[in-house]
């Protein structure tokens, strides 16, 4: 029974907290505050339901929603939250590298949020820092096509989704911590 | 200083030229290797140099071998169909 509710718990955590988060941060701040793209009511009703929940886990699970933030926003940072410096700094340099790489390669033109949106979701899981980018490049002021486009976007999303692996293991550590604490 | 930092922030404005040829293909190497390191280091269970390196090494050797077999198959078989 105990060995289902880690189970179920730690699913629960790592699922909603983090998706939640990813969600929140780019409809809240890219929709809401970006001029010309309003939040509709559909996806305010959404965004309200889940602040709630979001709310409701870092209420819960204090070190669990601090770490999936700590991962978000510093690439590795989960860790680093964990006491894991050599991971932390692993996955930082690894991460951040692959990102900037697919910047060079591509420019910045590869983040966009208007013209390449459904990349631009991926990418945002590497940082919510990419919103600066993000912010610059909308409306197509940095053209880029080809293969180096495609580069850099297979680049830049790839560093996001390996963040968000990383995110997700920092918060199951942590989890597996908080109950084997509560264990002994 | 500031003029050096406004050169290497204006390299990030231009894409660079990357032809539409099959060695456009090694710049996946790379991505390859971060691919590697980032999941051997969330999966090894203490992260020691030696122990680090050679594990992301074989991933990585794992990885290119399938996608090199994958490649053959895919080529034989498209040779088979166009002949």
């Amino acid at each position: 029974m105990l060995k289902l509710q880690k189970i179920l718990g730690g699913v629960a955590a790592v699922v909603v907290g983090d998706f939640i988060l990813l969600y929140i941060f780019f409809h809240t701040i890219f929709r809401f505050f970006t001029p010309g793209h309003p939040l509709g009511l559909g996806q305010g009703i959404v965004v309200g339901i889940a602040s709630c929940i979001f709310f409701w886990i870092g209420w819960c699970m204090p070190l669990l929603f601090l770490v999936g933030l700590a991962g978000w926003f510093l690439p590795g940072g989960g860790y680093l939250v964990l006491k894991e410096t050599g991971r932390a700094l692993i996955i930082f340099v690894a991460i951040t590298a692959t990102f900037v790489a697919g910047l060079y390669i591509g420019s910045i033109g590869v983040v966009d949020p208007i013209a390449y949106k459904l990349w631009y979701v991926v990418q945002m899981m590497s940082s919510p820092l990419v919103a600066i980018i993000g912010d610059h490049t909308q409306g197509g002021g940095f053209p880029v096509y080809g293969r180096p486009s495609e580069m850099g976007q297979i680049y830049t999303s790839t560093a996001g989704l390996l963040n968000l692996l990383c995110i997700v293991n920092a918060v199951y550590m942590a989890y597996i911590r908080k109950t084997q604490d509560v264990e002994q | 200083m500031l003029a050096l930092a406004a050169i290497v922030m204006a390299e990030f404005t231009i894409p660079e030229e990357i032809g539409t040829n099959p060695r456009s293909l090694l710049l996946l190497l790379p991505l390859l290797v971060s691919i590697a390191v980032v999941y051997k280091a969330t999966k090894v269970s203490g992260v020691s140099a030696g122990n680090f390196l050679k594990e992301s090494a074989l991933l990585f050797g794992s990885i290119l071998v399938f996608i090199v077999i994958t490649a053959l198959a895919l080529a034989a078989v498209a040779w088979f169909v166009v002949g």
